[in-house]
């Protein structure tokens, strides 16, 4: 009874030894120092609530892009104004909005939409692409 | 001698025979003169007629419209707001199918609308029958019914706001003699002149008639007054009873017929009619009546209908199916009975229409919408249109207004401010001109559309808009820009005093102290704004220089006069509430400030646009800065001075600041998510003490607002720019963390201001380090 007792002692007395080094050693959770932990709940919008969101800022773009081809310039910004109301965060929109104002000969304002659209494209290599020839474009009607 | 000869001379002349002008020559002579004259008056009548017709034949007051609405699916809706939308929109309930444009029937799990045509200056579409089908406050699907087509997008008509009067309080939609339905045409001849087509003007036979109907009953029991006839009298001849009157009257009537077509005189008349009253304004021509009384154009009108408003004619406010339906009725069926003598109908539908009730549309009488926002934008077309051609053009003028914010933004400010004037007793005023007041503006940050702005409690108490109008001292709601200034030397992880300092200001000790206890002695920056710590605040300011904050903050277009001194860290000056929104605009549109725009098109009276204003940009920040700021208020929601907001379930990502001037006066919260932005302001307008922080009294007002627009919320995260990175620091030092930083945190930084040491607080250095940094020192 006594060894056993003993050796109880010490296997509760290593238990705890380890147990505080663990404690010691451990790193200490990284806390988001910006992301709100309600907003990082943001089960906001679900994946198909966002698909539908953007298939309706898309389809605004549509309607602008073929206002722009036929010359209604007018009518295409206010449907590309309409799509940044449903996708703020859209470049493409942005992207039209340039290529409207360099119709209508407004070389600066056209360059404030490229700069934006620049600004939401930065993980889209193909529109990437685009928006820099659209800003040499510019450079070159200058 | 003399004599004789006179007596000679008169006997000669008297012998000569009288010469006599026979009495027909005499009344020939009348006759031409007579005619001369009424011609020459007829021509005089005539070329008064042509001046009047050929110009502008009717004062149309410019309409004023809330912008398109857009519904797709997965959008969210306040089911109770959307409703009356499309009841302010015209829709009349349906029980069964709708048939017609402009019916709707709502059941739980749908709404199947019949919509109304889209006519736009930039977007037209013919109305047709559309399901949406709903899930929860989630529109689940839109579809064309009948074909099965799933819509991506419905745009919803814009709602009228209401009408620019001038001195003649006149609603009126003109309407082309094609577009009426014959038997409408038909009715109204019933009812006023049935032989009009039939007449040169005036109608003697009806003349006969009536003499002899009134004689037999002993008074004034039927006119005879042509269509032709009222038509002069209610252009060119004042209401007095009087034979010069009729007189002209009839000649008058004889000279429109001679001039004019019968259809046009009576698309002229049809136009011209007085056929009601809303409030003070009066009800013009069919086209009004037929959106007034039955809300639908007038080419869909029944003939049931039809002859209501026909019947109208006679007395308008008597027979009004608004007013007295059984009256409404009795005289409807007369007109319907004179159409059937007239054999227009025949009579089994006469039968079959006799025993339809009067149905018309519920009274909506003509409130002022947003009346704040209309002095906003009458203030703005004021610049462009003279008042006399704003009152009589009929322009269209289209602006950026959500009328389902807009209500939604009323019924919050009043609910608030009589929530706080509740709980405190010391609120309440006797006096409604004192009363305690607020004001709301909502805008959208990347285009600058205004969506809702409430300048006041009651507009019908005091007009004075204290969104556009007033300037008052944001107090804490001004350190985002301070914190802006900062970020070219500070990072949000840097540590900062909060030890309370005195400063001398104007030779007098000024020492700023923390509205809650706080004694911490050093705070990381992101702590001072999102505690809105006043001491850490004034600290930073004086580190970074008071002229710096002021540079930035003039590039966000505040037009009040922002001066150096240390107190401008806390909000100590003036601005309007438009500018300080503008300005935050800013943060959440990625640095891009943009130009608050109300009014989008006008448009004349044949939808030609007449002037476009598009969004209005420019870049003020950096997308990283607007970012770090933004960054910075999330947490000011999170665990700050608004933590309260989780209790009205915002659960999408929204940053923002509260802000409370000295003594009370002033309560602010400005808040925003990517998509819509609000700032709310409460206080007195003499400047008395409300008793409560932003916190307590704005703020329960933005979320009020917020959770009940859920349809302009996408519920999209704000936008990280690639200039931004994201390290894990000690919250202790704000440096790199380590292994034994008991707190590390991730904090976003600028690209080109990483933080380069690890924590000095928590750091263990190895021998070689230690050797390593004794020889820097050595060469230091």
């Amino acid at each position: 009874v006594a060894i056993h007792k003993k050796t109880f002692t010490h296997f509760i007395f290593s238990g705890l030894t380890g147990m505080l080094v663990l404690a010691c050693t451990a790193k200490a959770p990284i806390i988001s120092a910006s992301e709100p932990p309600h907003s990082s709940r943001s089960a906001i919008e679900s994946d198909a609530a966002r698909e539908h969101r953007l298939t309706a800022a898309e389809e605004l773009i549509e309607q602008g892009k073929k206002d722009l081809r036929n010359n209604r310039t007018d009518a295409a910004m206010r449907s590309f104004e309409r799509s940044i109301q449903l996708h703020p965060d859209g470049w493409v929109p942005y992207y039209y909005m340039a290529e409207a104002w360099m119709q209508k000969g407004d070389l600066p304002r056209a360059r404030q939409f490229n700069r934006l659209a620049r600004t939401y494209a930065d993980q889209n290599p193909y529109w990437r692409g685009r928006i820099r020839d659209q800003a040499q474009q510019l450079k070159r009607q200058d | 001698m003399k004599k004789i000869k006179r007596r000679r001379k008169f006997r000669k002349k008297s012998s000569i025979p009288k010469r006599r002008i026979p009495v027909f020559k005499w009344l020939a002579a009348i006759l031409v003169v007579s005619l001369t004259a009424l011609a020459l008056y007829g021509w005089h009548l005539a070329v008064q007629v042509d001046r009047r017709f050929s110009a502008r034949r009717w004062q149309i007051p410019s309409t004023v419209y809330a912008d398109i609405t857009l519904l797709y699916p997965g959008q969210r809706l306040n089911l109770p707001l959307f409703k009356k939308k499309l009841r302010a929109l015209g829709y009349i309930a349906v029980s069964g199918r709708p048939q017609r444009k402009g019916q709707v029937r709502i059941s739980k799990k749908a709404f199947e609308i019949f919509l109304h045509d889209l006519s736009t200056p930039n977007r037209s579409r013919p109305g047709f029958l559309a399901t949406i089908r709903i899930s929860g406050n989630r529109i689940r699907a839109i579809e064309q019914t009948g074909r099965r087509n799933l819509l991506p997008l419905l745009e919803l008509e814009p709602e009228e706001l209401g009408q620019i009067y001038g001195s003649e309080r006149q609603r009126r939609r003109l309407v082309s003699i094609r577009q009426v339905p014959q038997h409408l045409v038909r009715a109204v001849l019933a009812a006023e002149d049935s032989n009009y087509y039939h007449h040169f003007g005036f109608d003697p036979l009806g003349i006969l008639r009536a003499i002899y109907v009134n004689l037999r009953h002993g008074h004034i029991r039927q006119g005879a007054s042509t269509i032709t006839q009222q038509l002069a009298k209610n252009y060119f001849l004042s209401p007095e009873r009087s034979f010069r009157r009729k007189f002209n009257e009839l000649l008058l009537a004889v000279v429109m017929e001679s001039m004019y077509a019968k259809d046009t005189l009576l698309e002229i008349y049809l136009n011209e009619i007085y056929l009601g009253q809303n409030g003070s304004v009066a009800v013009n021509g069919i086209g009004e009546a037929a959106a007034f009384y039955f809300g639908k154009p007038v080419e869909q009108l029944t003939l049931v209908e039809s002859a209501t408003i026909a019947g109208l004619i006679k007395a308008p406010n008597t027979y009004s199916p608004h007013v007295n339906l059984s009256r409404s009725k009795k005289r409807r069926d007369t007109v319907l009975r004179a159409m059937h003598t007239n054999g227009w109908i025949s009579g089994k539908v006469l039968e079959k229409v006799l025993k339809s009730s009067v149905v018309a549309t519920d009274f909506r009488p003509l409130l002022r919408k947003a009346p704040y926002f209309m002095d906003y934008l009458s203030w703005q077309l004021a610049a462009l249109y003279a008042p006399e051609a704003l009152a009589s053009l009929g322009l269209s003028v289209y602006t950026t207004l959500d009328t389902q914010v807009q209500m939604a933004a009323e019924q919050a400010l009043e609910r608030g401010l009589s929530r706080l004037e509740a709980r405190h007793n010391r609120l309440k005023r006797k006096d409604p001109k004192r009363r305690l007041q607020g004001a709301i503006i909502v805008m959208q940050p990347k285009t600058g559309y205004v969506l809702a702005m409430v300048g006041g409690r009651n507009y019908g108490i005091s007009q004075y808009n204290r969104i556009t109008q007033s300037r008052r001292q944001p107090g804490s709601a001004f350190k985002p820009f301070v914190y802006l200034a900062a970020l070219d030397r500070f990072t949000p992880a840097d540590r900062i005093s909060n030890v309370p300092a005195t400063y001398t200001v104007d030779g007098k000790n000024w020492r700023p102290q923390n509205y809650a206890k706080d004694n911490e002695p050093e705070v990381s920056v992101r702590t001072a704004l999102s505690r809105s710590l006043n001491v850490a605040t004034v600290d930073l300011a004086m580190k970074i220089g008071l002229e710096r904050i002021v540079d930035r903050t003039v590039q966000f277009g505040f037009t009040t006069p922002i001066k150096a001194y240390p107190s401008l860290a806390l909000g100590a000056f003036e601005v309007s509430p438009l500018e300080l929104a503008r300005a935050y605009c800013a943060f959440a549109a990625d640095g891009v400030l943009p130009y608050p725009l109300s009014l989008k098109d006008v448009a004349d009276e044949n939808g030609q646009v007449l002037q476009r204003t598009h969004v209005n940009i420019e870049q003020v920040i950096t997308p990283a800065e607007a970012f770090l700021i933004t960054s910075m208020l999330q947490s000011v929601v999170s665990d700050g001075t608004t933590r309260s907001l989780a209790n009205w379930s915002i659960d999408f990502a929204v940053a923002g600041k509260t802000g409370t001037s000295n003594d009370f006066k002033d309560a602010w919260f400005v808040g925003y998510t990517p998509d819509m932005l609000a700032l709310v302001w409460v206080g007195f307008d003499r400047g008395d003490s409300i008793f409560a922080s932003g916190s307590a009294s704005a703020l329960p007002i933005w979320a009020d607002l917020l959770s009940a627009i859920p349809h302009v919320r996408t519920g999209a995260s704000f936008h990280r720019p690639e200039a931004v990175r994201q390290r894990t620091v000690c919250s202790d030092s704000g440096q790199l963390a380590v292994s034994g930083c008991p707190r590390p945190i991730n904090e976003y930084f600028l690209a080109g201001r990483l933080p380069d040491k690890k924590c000095p607080l928590h750091h263990r250095k190895g021998k070689l380090e230690q050797i390593f940094d004794a020889f820097k020192n050595l060469f230091k």
